[in-house]
């Protein structure tokens, strides 16, 4: 199979599941989101597909190409942009590029080649010569994506490149990540901002404790919620809330009403989306309970990631 | 490739911490001039303040006692000045002008008068069986020297009986006649070229003798200060991220260690060089009879120290780890090594115990290199051979660890 594919991965730390038995698959030019709460296994993900985490089960295969780490031609599929700013601040932006770029096996005219594309295409020619130390926070995270990219590498790797950045370095990085996808090149970009991942993605994954809740394309994700309801009241005693958690989910709206959402499904409930919603009414006419009104809200992917993932804090 | 690519980019980096290339060469050189001027004392022999300085009182006032005051002034160590009297020289061992006063007593003339051959022959039976004082001759040391009276006594002893016996071996007629057959054939033999004066053999300057030793046991100690900067520039890179950036580039792991591992001994080369340099044009030290015997010695200890480095760098995992270990392993390897004195001066089983530390041997194959007029090639081939072997096996330990822990695929 062409592309980059991750079958049954699975990392354990003594008792605790990190990453529980994850398979997904990214074709060659498609930009592929992995989406997840903080803790929800994607760098651990990341770490394993570029082979400095050891799995303890699962594979990961390029082009139909099991992935051995210990293999040089191999890693040189791989480009990836780590979480951290991974260069050095001692150095200017050309003295690190053309370090990394020396590494990946780049020299003379080649080299100096690359080094000019990737300052190009990062927006950092007129700042090559400085240290990186006096680099914005966004110049450096450019930088850090564009050292990835020296090698021409077939497959990339990102791990959340935009934290704390400005529009404009987001921007750059964003369309970079497009035009890499133009070329034919694989991207497994992980990210906390939805509006990226709706933005650039083609396909995205939803993980949370190691394991994967929904895979698919935007439409299929966003599809799946279309139909849920949202039924508003003014205030609502604790025991309809017990009475009514079962089929739908309770919370209060920033207005001091309260909403009542009934999905498509709900784990160990499954009675009809309409079934539920017509108890739900019936509970709360026998309760005396006006209605404030019914619709149906408008879904995201945030949406459904905060519906999957919970609205609990994670550390 | 990738290793040489790693080597020169940490080259750089060093290159722009001022406060490494402070520790590494400009402390040891501030470090070296202030415990030079500082200890001198305890160590030098060349130093005017480390002579035995006598005190000479001639109540006698002949031509004897002044050739005894003139030998004992050419006699290596010693500093000669004449005292007025007892009560001064005495004095004067109080306050610590003199180390020993000589009193050559106003009955010497008389006493020496007295003596004939048998009595410089048969000295244990003759009239000098008592020693000096049977020549009105006294001899009296400082609180310094009394644990070294004794010798002291003898010293003065030569230079007496040097000044004396050719009168006294005068008064024997026959004795007399043979000396002067002696005499005029020695002078024959110069005359006719035979036997020329000795030729002094040419003195290589031995250089200012606390530098011989100060220099090398700091050398050797800052040297080993290198393991800090190496294990930190493991942190640093682990930190920012660029170990990892750095392993999944075409560089193969062995080729990532050697290029971390050989910036920090190009380094300790250069650091031993430039202090040597420094020890001879700052203060004036010798480089010993075969100054490039010391470059094996430099290269062998910088290996060791970039080996323990490595070793220590795949040991600890954060900052003040870094920070209280090497400390802790540096000062205590140097103190037990004998980094801090002379190694002369550390008890046996300290000596035996050292030779558990790098320190150890390639301060004694600068000992050897810098203080033997003629050094002994196989110690230090011995302690080349040691020191290598220990940064091999702290190399090897460290390329094991290093793979365990950062290629765990």
């Amino acid at each position: 199979m062409n592309g980059l594919e991750v079958l049954n991965l699975c990392k354990r730390y003594g008792d605790l599941t990190v990453v529980d038995d994850l398979t997904f698959h990214v074709q060659p030019g498609e930009i592929f989101g992995l989406i997840g709460p903080n803790g929800a296994g994607k760098s651990t993900t990341m770490l394993m597909i570029s082979g400095l985490v050891k799995a303890d089960g699962g594979t990961v295969t390029f082009d139909g190409q099991r992935y051995t780490p210990r293999d040089a031609e191999m890693r040189t599929r791989l480009g990836i942009v780590p979480q951290d700013i991974a260069v050095y601040p001692e150095l200017s932006a050309v003295q690190n590029l053309r370090f990394f770029g020396s590494l990946q096996g780049l020299r003379g005219q080649r080299l100096n080649e690359r080094v000019d594309a990737v300052l190009n295409l990062t927006g950092l020619t007129r700042n090559a010569d400085h240290a990186v130390g006096t680099f914005s926070g966004g110049m450096a995270r450019r930088l850090n994506f564009g050292i990835a990219l020296l090698h021409e590498p077939r497959f990339v790797v990102l791990d959340e490149p935009t934290v704390g950045i400005d529009p404009q370095s987001r921007t750059n990085l964003l369309d970079g990540v497009r035009d890499l996808s133009r070329k034919g090149v694989g991207v497994l970009y992980a990210s906390h901002y939805m509006e990226e991942v709706e933005a650039i993605c083609q396909r995205v994954a939803i993980i949370d404790h190691g394991r994967l809740l929904q895979e698919g394309t935007l439409d299929e994700l966003l599809e799946r919620t279309a139909f849920d309801f949202q039924v508003r009241v003014a205030a609502l005693p604790a025991e309809l809330v017990a009475k009514l958690s079962p089929s739908a989910e309770v919370r209060p709206d920033p207005d001091g009403s309260v909403s009542i959402l009934i999905h498509e499904s709900v784990d160990g409930h499954e009675a009809g989306r309409s079934d539920r919603l017509r108890s739900v009414l019936e509970a709360l006419d026998n309760s005396r309970i006006p209605l404030l009104g019914i619709s149906k809200p408008e879904t995201s992917l945030e949406t459904l990631f905060l519906r999957l993932t919970g609205r609990t804090l994670r550390d | 490739m990738g290793a040489w690519e790693i080597t020169k980019k940490d080259l750089r980096l060093i290159a722009k911490d001022t406060g490494a290339l402070y520790t590494l060469l400009a402390l040891p050189i501030v470090f070296i001039a202030i415990l030079g001027v500082s200890t001198g004392q305890l160590i030098t022999t060349h130093d005017e303040s480390k002579l035995v300085k006598v005190g000479l009182v001639d109540e006698d006032g002949g031509e004897l006692a002044e050739k005894i005051f003139q030998d004992l002034s050419k006699i290596g160590g010693l500093k000669s000045e004449k005292v007025v009297n007892r009560d001064e020289a005495r004095l004067r061992l109080q306050d610590g002008r003199s180390s020993v006063v000589v009193i050559i007593g106003p009955d010497f003339q008389n006493s020496t008068d007295a003596l004939d051959v048998g009595d410089l022959i048969d000295m244990e039976h003759g009239k000098l069986a008592h020693g000096l004082p049977a020549i009105d001759v006294q001899v009296e040391c400082g609180a310094t020297f009394a644990a070294v009276a004794e010798l002291v006594e003898y010293v003065v002893l030569a230079a007496v009986l040097r000044a004396i016996s050719p009168e006294v071996a005068q008064r024997n007629k026959l004795i007399a006649r043979l000396m002067d057959r002696i005499i005029q054939r020695h002078k024959q033999e110069l005359d006719e070229g035979r036997v020329g004066p000795p030729t002094p053999e040419p003195v290589k300057p031995r250089g200012n003798i606390i530098y011989q030793t100060i220099v090398p046991n700091f050398m050797v100690m800052f040297a080993f200060f290198l393991v800090n900067i190496m294990a930190n520039s493991f942190i640093s890179e682990r930190k920012l991220g660029t170990l990892r950036r750095m392993q999944v580039t075409r560089v193969s792991p062995i080729q990532l260690l050697w290029g971390k591992t050989l910036p920090f001994l190009f380094v300790s080369i250069a650091q031993s060089i430039l202090l040597f340099l420094s020890g001879k044009l700052m203060f004036g030290m010798s480089w010993g009879t075969y100054p490039l015997m010391l470059l094996p010695v430099i290269l062998a200890t910088s290996l060791s120290a970039t080996g323990l480095g490595l070793l220590l760098a795949t040991m600890v995992r954060t900052e003040s780890q870094v920070s209280s270990y090497s400390t802790a392993l540096v000062i205590i390897l140097a103190g037990i090594s004998g980094c801090y004195m002379p190694r002369d001066w550390l008890p046996e089983l300290m000596k035996t115990v050292s030779l558990g530390t790098p320190h150890a041997w390639a301060l004694i194959a600068y000992q050897e290199l810098l203080t033997h007029k003629n050094p002994d090639m196989r110690t230090v081939i011995e302690c080349c051979s040691i020191l290598a072997a220990m940064g091999i096996v702290c190399f090897a330990f460290g390329w094991l660890r290093f793979r365990r822990l950062e290629y765990p695929v």
